[in-house]
């Protein structure tokens, strides 16, 4: 039996990408210049880097409503740490491991304390935005290191490092959720958590393990914020991170529901939102309509995920994975006649199912 | 009004199989008409087409006189039909009040008219004695008394006739005798005819006034309980017309060795939690034991608690002359425990993963280079498992693309990519088609007897158990004595009986 090659799921998304890019290279003459797309990958990196954490959490069915607060606290702790004398790489790692404990915290919450993921990191959102505030009396701190700016403002043969991190980021992720156990281990949770648990899955590791690596790209994110305006903001990460970090996962095809989704569709996604917001900045459209239109891509991408739920699984699938011209690749005794009734009437079945 | 509700001819047919071939039933006002049958024999089936859940394929249904016909559930309570089923229907975050009037409050001025809810449903419960407070929330009370608010309230609607689905099968000892005796009270003092399944004979003997046994679908005995006989009862369902004869052991002549010559690896002394009442087996290597008992006998949770995934309460377990206490199935899997689900959707397998990955997913650990997958020696490892077991289909494709049979051949795979010593399989050919269950039936005679594991199966099949396993002991209500028959000494007939006749 041959391994059939399937088109990657992540083809669909990239043609949206390329469609809106088109449009938007067409509309403005201005968006394809180098200098743009510098601009729009800058601008994009800290939902992307969002949005990878995201993924992880995802795709074993939860959901990280801290990363956006996240941010605020950990780029702040930066700057405040480099007030009170740290160095500037010193400062990045307190920030990185802030975003950490956060993300333990929460795992902890969510597999020890048995509470919906949604509450959890909706109450950490709120104490993690607080905390910055509180420890300044809300106002912003300046970063006087310049060796800080470059997390956010360096480049390296003309590529700027917030991108370069992603990159990386990206790679070992995918390197996590692809070759190691690990990885199998948070799609089968996402995709079945009973029947992992049987299987001798560890869930309550796997749970830590994805909500930690959710808040260490969320204290990445806060070093990229502080580092590319200089200045800690407590209330930096409150308005559209979080929610375009959960947008881009799902628009790129990974499921709220758990277990499907990669990191590439996520990547592609956070590159599609940040297109389009970039895109209608250049081509002039009114900011405040942002907002409204990356809410009707969110809806569309989610209700695209809740439909190929409904369909009966196995057709669903077939229409998923299946390239449309080749054959369904289905047993051919499952197609055939249907037998069960042979072994099986209906009321033992029945009967069976009351224990 | 009509005093009697009676069923005449009923036949039901699920996929061209009769479940009711032409059954005639009466429940009288004032009587209790106490249900029996086998697994299977329809009686769930029959519950559900006097209660509205099922139109019947044929037959009639008569309240009094006049022909009726239920076309839901809603239709039957109307026509004072209630019943109550095996699991606690009420919103245990409501009150006993608004649940007795969940769907027809009471208003007064357009309000709820809570007082006078609160006061009606109190006086109903106070009629039938049950120590409960109507303003309290249902979950605050024991599950014992649940049951009881559960038959009060359905009463409470008008019923005329109640239908009662096996009440007392989550009920300990001295939690069934009110139940009983409101049954009887609602019978004698309130005029109620009622319909009580039940697969504890001691039960229904005590408190019906009718007895009828259905037996593949027909009604088999039928009479006043004084006159029935206890053991015809029990003869007529565990199916004496079926031929006396022998499945016979196609286990060949590995059964030659009796089952003394061979170690015992797993050996469990009065186990008990919440739903095993003291369960004593072994089970050897070499061996295939199969666990008979109905539905509801604590098999399933006693292969559950055997990988750690109920609690246990008392007794031991020891495994290879070891004290065992799994901590979960990893724990389990560690001692060489593997355990294979009889509900195979809803922690068998995960649907999105290939075949591939479900099989691999519990050791992928062990096949690690530098801490990445080895997808190669991963892959190699489940194809040889999975044509070993002759599965057909897209191993490469989402599981839930293949058929059931294959689904559980997958999940079989999975079982022994563990490298079990002991294999505990709840209904392993359930679902799928004959083909496979012959493929999947001389599979685990080769693990047993060739490869020398310890093979403990559920199965609610006699035929399966017969053909199947070495030895057979029978769970009910929860225990089980350990006693060991060799399966060649049994019959399907005296397999039932057994089940039965501690019942």
């Amino acid at each position: 039996m041959a391994k059939r090659r399937r088109l990657p799921e992540e083809m669909g998304i990239f043609g949206v990408l390329v469609l809106v890019a088109l449009v938007m290279s067409m509309l403005s003459p201005e968006f394809m210049t180098l200098g743009n797309i510098q601009v729009l990958m800058l601008n994009g990196t800290v939902v992307a880097f969002l949005a990878l954490g995201q993924t992880f959490v995802l795709l074993t069915g939860g959901i990280d409503l801290s990363v956006g607060s996240n941010i605020a606290l950990t780029g702040m702790l930066a700057a405040i740490s480099m007030q009170l004398g740290a160095p500037w790489w010193l400062a990045g790692i307190v920030a990185v491991v802030v975003g950490l404990l956060v993300g333990l915290f929460n795992g902890a919450i969510i597999h020890f304390v048995k509470l919906p993921p949604f509450i959890v990191t909706f109450s950490t959102y709120g104490i993690s935005a607080a905390i910055p505030q509180i420890l300044t009396g809300a106002r912003s701190v300046t970063v006087a290191d310049p060796m800080f700016a470059v997390f956010g403002r360096g480049s390296l043969y003309g590529i700027p490092i917030p991108v370069i991190m992603l990159a990386i980021a990206a790679a070992v992720f995918i390197v996590i959720l692809r070759q190691t156990p690990s990885g199998v281990h948070i799609y089968a949770v996402g995709g079945n958590a009973d029947a992992s648990r049987l299987a001798g899955v560890n869930i309550g590791r796997k749970i830590l393990m994805v909500y930690a690596i959710s808040g260490i790209c969320a204290g990445i994110g806060g070093v990229i914020t502080t580092s590319r305006l200089m200045v800690g903001y407590p209330t930096a990460g409150s308005g559209n991170e979080q929610f375009y970090s959960i947008a881009s996962a799902v628009v790129g095809g990974v499921s709220l529901f758990g277990g499907i989704g990669t990191i590439v569709g996520a990547l592609l996604g956070a590159i599609l939102i940040a297109t389009v917001s970039n895109g209608m900045n250049v081509v002039g459209v009114d900011s405040f309509w942002q907002p409204l239109v990356i809410g009707v891509i969110i809806l569309l991408g989610v209700s695209l995920d809740a439909m190929r739920r409904r369909i009966t699984l196995a057709e669903g699938l077939r229409r998923l994975f299946a390239p449309a011209a080749a054959p369904p690749p289905l047993a051919p005794e499952g197609a055939a006649g249907p037998s069960p009734s042979l072994d099986s009437p209906g009321v033992t079945r029945g009967e069976q199912h009351n224990r | 009004m009509a005093d009697v509700l009676r069923a005449v001819g009923i036949r039901k047919l699920f996929a061209g199989v009769p479940a009711l071939d032409g059954v005639d039933l009466t429940v009288t006002a004032g009587k209790v008409v106490g249900l029996v049958g086998h697994n299977g024999a329809g009686k769930s089936t029959l519950l559900k087409v006097l209660s509205g859940a099922y139109q019947p394929d044929g037959g009639e249904l008569f309240l009094g006189e006049e022909r009726v016909s239920f076309h839901s559930p809603a239709t039957a309570i109307q026509a004072g039909v209630s019943t109550v089923y095996q699991e606690l229907s009420l919103l245990p975050n409501l009150t006993v009040a608004e649940n007795t009037f969940l769907g027809r409050e009471l208003r007064r001025g357009g309000r709820l008219d809570k007082v006078a809810m609160r006061e009606a449903a109190q006086a109903l419960i106070d009629r039938f004695q049950i120590p409960v407070d109507a303003a309290r929330r249902v979950g605050d009370y024991p599950v014992a008394t649940r049951q009881l608010l559960e038959i009060a309230i359905a009463t409470s609607r008008n019923a005329r006739f109640l239908l009662l689905d096996e009440p007392t099968t989550s009920l300990e000892g001295e939690q069934v005798e009110p139940l009983l005796r409101l049954v009887r009270g609602l019978a004698t003092d309130e005029g109620l005819g009622i319909m009580f399944i039940n697969h504890k004979l001691d039960e229904l003997f005590a408190i019906s006034d009718e007895v009828v046994a259905l037996v593949n679908g027909r009604v088999q005995i039928e009479g006043p309980t004084d006159r029935v006989n206890r053991s015809e009862v029990i003869t007529a369902i565990a199916g004496s017309e079926l031929p006396e004869r022998r499945v016979p052991a196609a286990t060949g002549l590995a059964t030659g060795a009796g089952a003394g010559e061979h170690a015992v690896a797993l050996s469990v002394r009065g186990l008990r939690n919440d739903q095993l009442k003291g369960v004593d087996l072994e089970a050897r290597e070499g061996r295939i034991l199969g666990i008979y008992g109905l539905v509801g006998s604590g098999r399933t949770e006693f292969l559950r608690t055997l990988v750690g995934l109920l609690p246990t309460s008392g007794g031991s377990v020891s495994l290879f002359d070891r004290d065992y206490r799994p901590g979960g199935p990893a724990d389990a899997q560690r001692h060489g425990v593997v355990y294979l689900t009889e509900e195979r959707k809803i922690d068998g397998i995960v649907p999105g993963l290939t075949s591939i990955t479900n099989v691999v997913l519990p050791v992928v650990r062990q096949y690690t280079r530098g801490g990445l997958l080895d997808h190669r020696r991963l892959r190699s490892v489940a194809t040889d498992l999975l044509t070993q077991l002759g599965i057909r289909g897209d191993i490469h494709a989402p599981v839930v693309t293949l058929s059931g049979g294959n689904q559980q051949k997958v999940l079989l795979a999975r079982a022994l990519a563990q490298k079990p010593r002991v294999l505990l399989l709840d209904e392993p050919t359930k679902g799928v088609d004959i083909g496979v269950k012959a493929e999947i039936h001389q599979l685990l005679r080769s693990l047993a007897h060739d490869e020398g594991l310890a093979v403990v199966m559920v199965s609610s099949e006699e035929e399966e158990i017969l053909e199947v396993a070495d030895e057979v002991v029978t769970f009910v209500l929860g225990s089980c004595d350990g006693r060991e028959v060799a399966a060649s000494d049994l019959t399907v007939q005296g397999l039932r009986q057994s089940a039965w006749e501690a019942a």
